[in-house]
């Protein structure tokens, strides 16, 4: 019981910080509820395994397992919910106020504003290509003959125009919104 | 439990009921097991039925599934735009669907470029909507949350008042359309016909304007729907369709003039199609002449009058109290003065192992595009009889004024009569109030400038590959 209560604890006091850290990567507080229950349910399954009292330890640990989430998510353009099954739960349904309330507390106005003025950064070839791949879902193959490239190069622009979207927002993030 | 956001302490109250339970993971595993063999169960029971609307009548709730995503690299001053913060609204109207199940409802959803975009989808406890059902999901008999953020795709047009494409449509709209309902654009109702019953709407590969918008469908006839609907403003009263031979008339939402209408769909098409509907916020203009809308009735300054058309018989209904015609040059189109905004296009060709793929236009943009109610365009001029040559491009973002544009125009010499040359225009397009206008163009539009180009000695034009159209993204 212990256990539980600790838990619970753990959860009231990280709860919101995951789900902004979330929020702020998805730009989707419904996506971000989502991947923090999973979460949370992952946390619970290891809770035993933790050995640390130290918060800022057991807050990068919890933030380890919310990144494998977040990179699922990404990859797959889906949520996974295996330890809520696991654990016999269901998600809990986000009243539209509510995500109204998460995405103005994550700030998602000034990071959209910034995700844009990125995107706008890009070279054309580079931008050109991450809209095709991301924004419109294209196969590479697709990206690459709307493009006049080889497949390869194709690969090349999207890669470096998202290492390059990522490097803008992380260096904003530092100063701005640094969770 | 102090939590700021409600759904936080509903998790907790979820995660200490799971947790509570000593067994939790193994009864977790069991119900887990449980839960899909009563899920493979349900599915083979769909199939025995032929159907899933039978299951969906009874089933009541239905679990949850996963949110559909939104596009992941939306820009704020590009496309569509992105939701405003706060500036969203599920409208209360909720409307059967033919073979029960969660009913159908509409979200209006304004965006920093000056839309609004209309959602359709199923209604379950507030929350918006697919279901997984008909192919989409896996079929996985899940409800699936549609955020305010899965907007449906813009792909510019000023000119026209707004776009039509998967998930609803966008509009250009002037003032707080959330709040007040008010000062809608023009494009405000439409059609789509072929959908299937999940709202799980079937994405084009190129999402354009009206009915050239469309995609395969993959669904037996019984499970097709035609949804009709607009926003038509705080003046509209009413509207009245055609159904199995016979006349309704339905009130719409006050303030908004919201109105959704789902109708089995019995065309023999397996298409699913876009088009635009009869309607509009404006009394005495329009209407269309698709759709099986055949009257709009307003109320203004204490006066009801009627809009009528009707698709079926090609002409207009008989309506009592037609609405009188509205002004067709409103005061506030002033023309702007010639030559204060011409420019001369710098042309660069891309050529590719010798073969030109396209033309960059280069130019200071005398104007600034602020919204989607404002672009730039480039078209090429149709050269031969069958209006060869006719190619265009839009400059679908925000760009500040005295900004050097640069637009791409593809496959410039496809058609063999531009191969003596195509004459390339720059416009600037806007809507609305602030719209701008020269003399001899359409309201709205200004030439900025031309230039001709020419296919270069010994090169050869790319041909444009070709499209396949009605290409469907997987729904899973």
């Amino acid at each position: 019981m212990a256990d539980t209560e600790s838990f619970v604890a753990f959860y009231r006091e990280e709860a919101e910080f995951v789900l902004l850290f979330l929020t702020r990567r998805t730009f989707d507080a419904e996506t971000a509820v989502e991947l923090t229950a999973e979460t949370f349910a992952q946390a619970w399954r290891g809770w035993r395994g933790v050995r640390t009292d130290s918060r800022e330890e057991m807050r990068a640990w919890l933030l380890t397992i919310a990144r494998r989430q977040l990179a699922h998510f990404l990859r797959k353009g889906r949520s996974q919910r295996t330890a809520m099954h696991r654990l016999g739960m269901s998600m809990p349904t986000a009243h539209e106020d509510d995500l109204i309330a998460i995405e103005s507390a994550a700030g998602l106005d000034g990071a959209r504003v910034l995700l844009g003025h990125a995107l706008e950064g890009l070279n054309r070839d580079q931008r050109d290509a991450v809209k095709m791949r991301v924004v419109e879902d294209l196969p590479y193959d697709e990206v690459a003959r709307r493009l006049g490239v080889s497949e390869p190069t194709a690969r090349a622009r999207v890669s470096r125009g998202l290492r390059a979207l990522q490097g803008a927002l992380a260096a904003t993030a530092v100063g701005e919104w640094s969770v | 439990m102090s939590h700021r956001f409600r759904v936080l302490e509903d998790l907790e109250l979820e995660l200490l009921r799971a947790v509570e339970q000593p067994q939790a993971r193994s009864r977790g595993r069991r119900a887990g097991r449980r839960g899909r063999r009563l899920l493979l169960v349900a599915a083979a029971v769909l199939l025995l039925l032929g159907t899933a609307a039978v299951a969906l009548a009874a089933s009541g709730v239905i679990l949850t599934g996963a949110a559909v995503p939104a596009s992941r690299l939306a820009s704020p001053s590009a496309g569509a735009g992105l939701p405003k913060p706060g500036k969203w609204k599920l409208l209360s109207l909720r409307v059967p669907d033919p073979a029960g199940g969660p009913p159908w409802g509409m979200r209006l959803v304004q965006t920093t470029r000056g839309l609004v975009c209309v959602q359709l989808g199923r209604v379950q406890e507030g929350v918006l909507g697919e279901l997984g059902i008909d192919g989409a999901f896996n079929d996985d008999l899940r409800f699936h949350p549609v955020g305010p953020g899965v907007l449906p795709t813009y792909t510019g047009g000023a000119a026209d008042g707004g776009t039509l494409s998967e998930r609803g449509s966008c509009v250009i709209a002037y003032g707080d359309v959330i709040a007040g309902g008010q000062a809608w654009g023009s494009a405000v109702a439409a059609e789509v016909s072929g959908a299937d019953q999940n709202a799980a709407f079937a994405e084009v590969a190129s999402p354009g304007v009206g009915p050239s918008a469309t995609g395969t469908v993959h669904e037996p006839a019984a499970h097709r729907r035609r949804l009709v609907y607009g926003i038509l403003g705080p003046h509209a009263v009413s509207v009245t369709y055609r159904a199995a031979g016979a006349l309704h008339t339905v009130p719409v939402a006050q303030g908004s003039g919201a109105f959704l209408i789902v109708l089995p769909d019995s065309s023999a098409s397996r298409s699913e199609g876009h088009g635009e509907a009869p309607g509009t916020d404006t009394p005495g203009e329009g209407p269309g002449t698709v759709g099986p809308l055949v009257k709009i009735t307003y109320e203004e300054h204490g006066h009801v009058c009627e809009n009528g058309s009707d698709a079926e018989t090609g002409g207009r209904s008989h309506v009592a109290h037609p609405c009188p015609a509205p002004n067709p040059n409103p005061p506030a189109l002033r023309v702007t003065p010639p030559g204060s905004f011409n420019r001369v296009p710098h042309a660069t060709l891309e050529v590719v192992h010798g073969r030109v793929k396209g033309a960059e236009l280069t130019f200071k943009a005398p104007f600034a595009v602020t919204s989607a109610a404002e672009e730039y365009t480039l078209e090429g001029e149709p050269c031969g009889p069958r209006a060869e040559g006719l190619t265009s491009a839009v400059l679908d973002r925000n760009v500040a004024a005295g900004e050097t544009v640069r637009m791409y125009l593809e496959y410039p010499f496809t058609d063999a009569c531009t191969r003596r040359g195509l004459t390339v225009s720059v416009y600037y397009k806007s809507a609305g109030p602030e719209a701008k206008r020269s003399y001899g163009r359409t309201p709205g539009e200004l030439l900025i400038g031309s230039a001709k180009i020419h296919l270069p000695k010994g090169d050869r034009a790319a041909l444009r590959p070709r499209v396949t159209r009605g290409r469907v993204r997987p729904l899973s």
